[in-house]
């Protein structure tokens, strides 16, 4: 009861707080009036009975500051009129509180970014009701990343486990999407192949249509498929008729059996969704079986340790029966699913972005605290004389207060638009990727939040210092001598040290702007050994088709698959290798003939690749020396390899290599038996940046005949003078569909320059994110700087009147302005650069200590160039302009006001 | 004499136990009652007021004075009334043991 009372107590006062002065007034009247009666009765004169009536009543301003604060709700009213205050100072200082906003809405805008991309990237749930019940189980083989089941090994799990409540199998697959009239129109999306259990076990329905059941995954004839919101707006416009609509899917008619919820894009950014059970994979080597994520659901009451003995118990059994592919396969690593994806790199992505965050949130506190600091010593007159009239150091600290929370409370609402207007650009920038994780960035909620706590820190942040040394300054002095004693709360070690820290941050972001600008000029001018429009690169499945029991089977495919891509007009070569774009390999050991075993084994590494006779032939090249694979280098023949002249630079250095013998590194088998270098091919490597000997290092490569090595997972290369056209993809469908119905693509068929272009996309869409980080630390600081040195100039206007009057010319003025802050900004700029420095050789010892390459720091001197001329030219712009105004100063205008 | 601190409010609270009255009549009372000897600061006894009126042992409404003028009363409420007999049960207790030291003493 105490407390309503209290509460009721408090909001009448609040809310009747016109009609409680008025009484409170009225009361004091009364008093005074009675007194004075009193004083009359006693045949004192009127003015006399008045006087003698206020000097025995005390301070009456005083008195009612003391009711008032009886009432409880003085905070709430000093806030309230505080902030009126702020408002009405915002409207007097308009420069500087137009500044200051543009400050505040850029640092918060910039802030708020960074977290809804980092709080974006790292919600691994994309649409999904996870709890922590729900498990990612994967093979513990020791390394970093567990590694998926086979769908061998998922089928057992699955039928013996019993501490969970059902296993779900997730493949990622690659869908060309399209309508049955209009195969050439269609549009490649991200799917997956999942079991018919899988919405069921992530507690997801769909919107329209149902869910699959186990006759779904069990029936390949006119498969039903659930589709994304996505996909329904694409083709469908979003019309209730798509249920049943019969659509392809990489050639094969399917049936939408239904429509997922916006947003649902589940296991990371897919959009459609196909049961299967993998049944075309029984009874195959269990080499071929594909690589499945494995999902479940923890049984109630039961831990973590419980399910793994029980899955490892299983395991074992399963090493046991095949140990040429299990034997290794004894552990399991089971881990909730919502953190699966959020490993720690993700987690210091996190970091990393609430870092910059905050790092952006210290840069604008520092920049509005000077802003801040200069109108509380404009107002330091004002603040005095509320200080003579009784008001307390914490009334004049929460005033100075409210005032920079005025400030960042109207830098929070326009920084908020300016966040949405920069998500939406940079969500547009990366649309094009089909990935909602990566491009659909929305203002939930908790950006709200956070932008406001964003704007409560940068308020009271940037205004408590000044706040404080405002409270304490004499108000004697202030009122007697206003200039002298209101610069005094400014000029000090505190504004100097904050300048060079201005300075420091300035420096330290630019930098990392700048280098986030530095990927995307190297994409530009990375150029590759031919013209990477010209090569069309298709992976492929071939375990999933059951006319290839083993991965020689394709030997019985593959020409005929040549005769008919090479009857494509417009066809120049066509061949098989393996790899992404067919030239990237595995990295694996080697040891070559002659060489001690342990001498540099760490430099014995080299890219392991397979191919063709006609690989060359696809980019237009020639061997350099010795020959290319041939027909004749077949499972009975010599095994011979060709190495590229990276390889050759690297491990051959003054060595004809042509008959030398190498062995390739095997997995936990050792090595391979010897393989004869028969020939050198050209580098197909694109141009990297770095010494010669990293480059070659990196692309040193070994390539394998097909025959003697042959792939499960093949990739199509075809060459063609426009290969980007459509007809050459359908074509490359067309004819796997003819010859092999079953096979599936890995993965969009793209030419290396459509593939390079998508890394570039998200290059350049990082490259625009430090375009834009830059530019606003730019305005920043010049803001920043200007506002203190146009202040103190300002102080400094009598001294530079009397100079220019007694025969200074402006070039003196000017260097008078700029001569006490060219140290201070000097120093700022030496740190920078030694902080920039210590984060450079920090982040490279940390490389190269996880296997990262060596590399010359001196490479980063234009980017320190760079910054150096930015922030001094930046620098010289914020004091240039003051300096400017003071040396147009009249003296004779000074005079006149003196 | 000047008040002992934190007397203010008892003394306040005693006047009003015998009536509602206004801010001037009680200042008037205290300086009757004590034979002139304490003199009630005005600046303090307002603040006193609406602090007792916060704290819920006191009601203020608008009334008239005995010569027809409009002024702001004070009441006791029942808390202030059961106030009023712990402070002075208190007070009491407080004398009696500075008596005692210094009788002692």
């Amino acid at each position: 009861m105490k407390i309503v009372r209290k509460v009721s107590n408090r909001l009448k006062a609040l809310f009747l707080n016109g009609k409680a002065e008025s009484e409170l007034d009225d009361e004091m009247q009364f008093h005074l009036e009675m007194e004075i009666e009193k004083n009359l009765e006693r045949g004192m004169s009127p003015f006399e009975a008045r006087r003698s009536a206020r000097v025995s009543f005390g301070g009456m301003e005083q008195a009612k500051e003391d009711c008032r604060d009886a009432w409880g709700i003085r905070f709430l009213q000093d806030s309230y009129r505080n902030l009126r205050f702020g408002l009405r100072l915002c409207s007097r200082y308009l420069n500087t509180s137009i500044l200051a906003v543009v400050v505040l809405s850029m640092g918060i805008g910039i802030a708020s970014m960074m977290y809804t991309m980092s709080s974006k990237l790292l919600d691994t749930s994309s649409g999904a009701d996870l709890d922590d019940r729900q498990l990612y189980i994967q093979w513990e083989l020791g390394t970093a990343q567990g590694e998926p089941f086979s769908s061998h090994d998922f089928k057992v799990l699955r039928s013996e486990v019993d501490s969970l409540e059902d296993l779900a199998g997730i493949q990622n697959s690659g869908f060309w999407f399209s309508l049955p009239l209009k195969k050439d129109e269609g549009k490649q999306y991200k799917g997956v192949k999942v079991t018919a259990n899988f919405f069921e076990l992530v507690n997801a329905k769909p919107i329209l249509g149902n869910s699959f059941s186990d006759q779904d995954a069990q029936s390949y004839e006119a498969r039903e498929i659930v589709i994304s919101d996505l996909v329904w707006a694409d083709f469908f416009d979003r019309d209730k008729a798509v249920l049943e609509a019969e659509v392809m899917l990489n050639g094969d008619q399917c049936k939408i059996a239904g429509v997922m919820p916006t947003g649902f894009a589940f296991p990371r950014d897919q959009q459609i969704w196909m049961a299967t059970d993998w049944r075309e994979f029984d009874g195959k080597p269990r080499a071929s079986a594909p690589k499945i994520g494995v999902t479940g659901k923890l049984k109630p009451g039961l831990g973590l340790d419980q399910a793994r003995a029980e899955l490892e118990t299983i395991a074992s059994n399963l090493a046991v029966a095949y140990p040429e592919t299990n034997e290794e396969r004894t552990r399991v690593r089971l881990t909730p699913y919502r953190e699966q994806f959020v490993d720690d790199d993700a987690k210091a992505i996190l970091y990393l972005g609430l870092f910059g965050s905050l790092l952006v949130l210290t840069f604008l506190s520092t920049n509005v605290f000077q802003i801040i600091m200069g109108r509380t010593a404009i107002r330091s007159h004002e603040l005095a004389v509320r200080r003579s009239l009784g008001a307390k150091r914490s009334h004049v600290i929460w005033q100075v207060v409210v005032d920079g929370l005025a400030l960042s409370g109207m830098g929070a609402i326009f920084g908020i638009g300016f966040a949405a207007l920069g998500l939406r650009v940079i969500s547009d920038q990366l649309s094009v990727f089909e990935m909602p994780w990566l491009h659909d960035f929305q203002l939930t909620p908790g950006v709200f939040l956070f932008a406001i706590g964003a704007a409560l820190f940068a308020g009271i942040g940037s205004s408590i210092i000044p706040a404080w040394r405002a409270s304490r300054m004499n108000s004697f002095s202030i009122l007697k001598d206003d200039s002298r004693s209101s610069s005094s709360i400014y000029i000090g070690w505190l504004s100097k040290a904050m300048i060079t820290f201005q300075v420091l941050f300035s420096s330290i972001l630019l930098f990392l702007s700048v280098m986030l600008l530095w990927p995307s000029l190297f994409m530009d001018s990375l150029e590759m050994p031919y013209d990477k429009n010209t090569v069309l690169t298709a992976g492929m499945q071939l375990g999933a088709d059951p006319q290839f029991e083993e991965p020689r089977d394709v030997e019985r495919l593959y020409p005929r698959l040549k005769q008919k891509l090479m009857a494509t007009p417009g066809v120049r070569a066509v061949a098989l290798g393996s790899g992404k774009f067919g030239i990237m390999g595995d990295l694996r050991g080697i040891e070559i003939e002659g060489e001690e075993e342990d001498k540099g084994s760490s430099m014995r590494i080299s890219q392991i690749s397979t191919a063709t006779p006609d690989f060359l032939d696809v980019y237009g090249l020639k061997p350099l020396s010795g020959r290319m694979i041939n027909a004749f280098d077949s499972e009975e023949s010599l095994t011979v390899c060709v190495v590229n002249s990276h390889f050759v630079d690297t491990h051959c250095k003054n060595v004809d290599p042509i008959g030398l013998r190498l062995k390739i590194e095997q997995g936990s088998n050792g090595y391979s038996e010897w393989i004869t270098i028969v020939g050198v091919i050209p580098s197909l490597m694109p141009n990297l940046p770095g010494t010669k000997e990293e480059i070659d290092r990196l692309f040193s490569q070994i390539l394998l005949p097909f025959a003697q090595h042959p792939l499960w997972n093949p990739t199509i290369l075809l060459s063609a003078q426009n290969a980007d056209n459509d007809r050459y993809r359908l074509a490359i469908r067309e004819s796997v569909k003819e010859l092999a119905p079953l096979v599936r693509f890995q993965g969009p068929i793209l030419t290396i320059g459509e593939g390079l272009s998508f890394v570039s996309r998200m290059i350049d869409t990082i490259s625009l994110g430090g375009k834009f980080l830059g530019g606003a630390i730019l305005v920043i600081s010049i803001i920043g700087l200007y506002s203190i040195i146009a202040f103190t100039t300002n102080q400094r206007r009598k001294e530079f009147g009397i100079r220019i009057a007694v025969g200074s010319n402006a070039w003196g003025v000017m260097k008078s302005v700029m001569r006490p802050w060219a140290l201070t900004i000097g120093s700022g700029l030496i740190l920078g650069f030694i902080s920039v420095l210590s984060l450079l050789v920090g982040l490279h010892s940390f490389s190269v200590s996880n296997g990262g390459m060596e590399e010359d720091l001196r490479g980063y001197t234009p980017i320190f160039l760079t910054v150096a001329a930015i922030v001094g030219l930046a620098t010289l712009i914020a004091m240039i302009i003051p300096a400017r105004r003071a040396a147009k100063i009249n003296p004779m205008d000074i005079i006149r006001a003196e | 004499m000047e008040l002992m601190q934190g007397t203010l409010d008892m003394l306040i609270l005693k006047i009003l136990a015998s009536g509602k009255r206004h801010g001037y009549d009680i200042s008037k009372r205290i300086l009757l009652l004590s034979n002139s000897s304490l003199k009630v600061g005005h600046g303090s006894m307002y603040p006193a007021l609406h602090r007792l009126e916060k704290k819920g042992f006191v009601n203020s409404m608008m009334g008239e004075t005995a010569r027809g003028r409009s002024a702001k009363f004070y009441e006791l409420t029942k808390h202030g009334r059961e106030q009023v007999e712990q402070e002075k049960q208190q007070w009491r207790d407080f004398v009696a043991v500075i008596d005692v030291i210094l009788e002692e003493g």
